[in-house]
């Protein structure tokens, strides 16, 4: 059995593949809104002097860290409903991959918060700030502006991570180039193409977010 | 039958699955450490055109979801193997496919480390009469080793996480066998709590190993 | 005539468009002292990392021992040596660098015998013992065992020492030994170079200490430019009255150091 490479055939599944590929830039831009929730959280738990909550955040990234997305997918989309927590297919991945992204952000936003030199938070203090209005109007700032490369970073490997949505039948790009694979057998070109995908998107926005960055850095 | 009893019953199945997902893992460090090592070399001393291969290949690696490298993997081989009439076990294509990607992450670690020593340890070694092949292994790789093993420890945990993904290929490891436990007794909150605990006490202990080790042959370096 | 040890003819170097030093021409004979000195980015770091063939250069011969190293003529053109033969003829230069530059992951005595068991492959006993002398030479037999990350700059840089002189070279190369060490320990790394010097071993330093310079050297070779502008005996060079760009180069480190200890001797 001859197999020709030919790329016509899957040209008609072009749109949809581009569905899938918005669809899971959708989900990661979500995912990554709440897991800097978590995370903003969380880092401030981790450098507090307070014993509970610092080991609270260090127990969560510990264990966050430590088990594969798949399976906190799975647990959230198949698990859950035994507890009585019934999410949508979207939902519970968003749900679970917040989560995720939550223990890597607390670390970066930990490192963040920690490279603003305490000089600075002592001068808030001094000039009669509160606690919450140091943490509001002077560490965060500047925590943000530190941090940006690696949320740069974490949202590319979000946006990577929604492959695993697949999984639980979420027509994002992974799911349609299996669907795709299936119905036509053209192996080869369904994953160079799809992988293609994949790589340019994350390039570009590499790319744009670094010209963000340095729209933002301080001069 | 309740969640421990059925756990109980079901101990070799889960073994089983246990040891799919640690000899996978195993494979897939050994194969990447080896290739991560020549390619980093290659990377950090290689001229320039001989990189461009190694180059391409790890940024391309870092641009595709992993998933996606395991069912390519996975579909390319098994296609190709098929056309000369053999069949793939799903097991070679997972940790093929997990080598392929953590391949990827090591070059870039090792090519990292080795350029971050000081090149007067290069110029030192040449001084004393040394071949690079004697100032490679003797002077480099032992300083590089120290310095990528935090960054190496972090990819044994990405392999050990990712040989999950196998479980979508069919290769009945903790997460496959794990979902074949349900779909005979249920319990799919108890059953995925308990497998993210397997997981996560694999890695831990991964992570302790890892730091004993880096203090022990850090010695001279983290001072 | 007594032969020169090292010969160095019409050397020119160049970093892509830049030229770093041309025409020069150096004789060093058996046990000779000889310290080169001008100001930062005059050449000579450059020219003491040809002379170990650390860095290629782009015209010119240099002959140690009578034998030419690190190029040959092949028909009309001159070509590098394989990085193999370059690294045997690496064998009879020592170095000493500005940043030391031990091995961190391995402890002073395997810094010393690294290469007297990798490269001249003695036996690990011989080696030891070779290496002990030289620690010991050096004043550091107490840190033997120590890794380098544990020592001062002063002691770091006697170990770097006693691991060139170990391969027991035809010629030591100091590239600014002191110039990275706090004030405080200069001292003692001057003192083991001194030693060495009495001991009769043929050495070119690069330096910035010039009284150290005046003392130990038997010849002086000032580096302007990319040029040799003029060679000399300490004398000849620190009491100069004929070359302005030497007497402005010597003023700022003090003039009058090198003359008053001149007239000092003289009395």
């Amino acid at each position: 059995m001859a197999y020709f490479i030919n790329f016509g055939l899957i040209w008609k599944y072009i749109p949809e593949f581009l569905q899938g590929l918005g669809l899971g830039l959708v989900l990661a831009a979500i995912s990554l809104f709440f897991g800097m929730i978590v995370g903003i959280l969380l880092a401030f738990c981790a450098i507090s002097k307070n014993k509970f909550a610092h080991r609270f955040a260090s127990g969560y990234v510990t264990v966050l860290r430590n088990i594969p997305l798949l399976v906190l997918t799975f647990f959230c989309y198949f698990g859950l409903p035994d507890a009585g927590i019934m999410l949508s297919k979207n939902a519970s991945f968003v749900f679970a991959l917040s989560l995720y992204a939550g223990a890597y952000l607390t670390e970066v936003f930990r490192a963040g918060l920690k490279s603003i030199s305490p000089g600075i938070v002592e001068a808030g203090a001094a000039i009669g700030l509160r606690k919450y209005q140091v943490m509001l109007s002077i560490q965060l700032p500047i925590m943000f502006r530190n941090v940006l490369p690696s949320l740069s970073n974490n949202f590319i490997s979000l946006f990577k991570d929604t492959s695993l949505a697949s999984s639980i039948t979420i027509v994002e790009l992974t799911y349609l180039a299996r669907k795709v694979n299936t119905i036509t057998f053209r192996v080869i070109e369904v994953w160079l193409i799809v992988g293609l995908m994949y790589m340019v998107t994350c390039y570009l926005i590499a790319f744009l977010l670094r010209l963000i960055e340095r729209r933002l850095q301080i001069k | 039958m309740n969640f421990w009893a059925s756990i109980v019953a079901s101990q070799t199945t889960l073994l089983t699955g246990l040891w799919n997902t640690i000899s996978s893992s195993l494979l897939a460090i050994a194969i990447s450490t080896v290739v991560g090592i020549l390619f980093g070399i290659i990377l950090a001393y290689g001229n320039r055109i001989v990189k461009i291969p190694f180059r391409i290949y790890v940024d391309v690696i870092r641009g595709i979801p992993g998933l996606v490298i395991v069912f390519s993997v996975y579909y390319f081989i098994d296609f190709w193997l098929r056309s000369i009439g053999f069949a793939l076990p799903p097991f070679a294509a997972g940790f093929i496919a997990l080598s392929v990607n953590a391949g990827a992450h090591v070059t870039e670690n090792v090519r990292g480390a080795l350029q971050s020593i000081p090149k007067g340890q290069i110029d030192a070694g040449k001084a004393i009469g040394m071949r690079f092949g004697q100032i490679l292994w003797y002077i480099l790789i032992p300083q590089a080793v120290v310095r990528m093993l935090p960054p190496w420890l972090n990819t044994i945990t990405e392999i050990v996480k990712g040989s999950s993904l196998l479980a979508l290929i069919g290769v009945a490891e903790l997460l496959l066998t794990t979902q074949q436990l349900i779909a005979k007794y249920n319990n799919a909150l108890f059953y995925y709590a308990y497998v993210g605990v397997i997981y996560l006490i694999i890695n831990v202990a991964i992570e302790s190993v890892g730091k004993y080790a880096e203090k022990k042959i850090g010695r001279g370096i983290n001072a | 005539m007594s032969q020169n040890l090292l010969e160095i003819r019409s050397l020119e170097k160049w970093f892509g468009k830049l030229q770093v030093f041309s025409d020069v021409d150096l004789d060093i004979r058996q046990g000779e002292v000889v310290s080169i000195i001008g100001s930062s980015g005059s050449g000579k770091t450059t020219l003491l990392r040809c002379i170990n063939l650390l860095e290629p250069f782009q015209k010119g011969t240099i002959r140690l021992n009578g034998e030419e190293i690190g190029y040959k003529e092949v028909g009309a053109r001159r070509v590098r040596l394989p990085e193999s033969l370059i690294a045997r003829q690496r064998i009879h230069t020592g170095m000493v660098f500005q940043q030391f530059n031990l091995f961190p992951h391995m402890t002073v005595l395997k810094n010393v015998t690294l290469g007297l068991t990798k490269v001249q492959k003695l036996s690990a006993a011989d080696a030891r013992a070779q290496a002990e002398k030289w620690i010991n030479r050096v004043g550091l037999a107490d840190k033997i065992n120590a890794y380098p990350s544990q020592l001062s700059g002063g002691q770091q840089q006697r170990v770097a020492i006693a691991r060139a002189i170990a391969m027991n070279p035809l010629v030591m190369l100091f590239d600014e030994a002191t110039s990275a060490l706090d004030p405080e320990l200069v001292g003692e790394v001057l003192q083991v170079i001194k030693e060495l010097a009495q001991d009769g071993n043929t050495m070119i330093l690069v330096t910035h200490e010039m009284r150290f310079a005046y003392e130990i050297s038997d010849k002086v070779i000032f580096m302007d430019k990319g040029k040799v502008a003029k060679v000399g005996t300490p004398k000849e060079i620190f009491e100069d009255r004929d070359l302005p760009r030497l007497q402005e180069f010597l003023s700022t480190f003090n003039v009058d150091l090198g003359g008053r200890r001149a007239e000092d001797r003289d009395h």
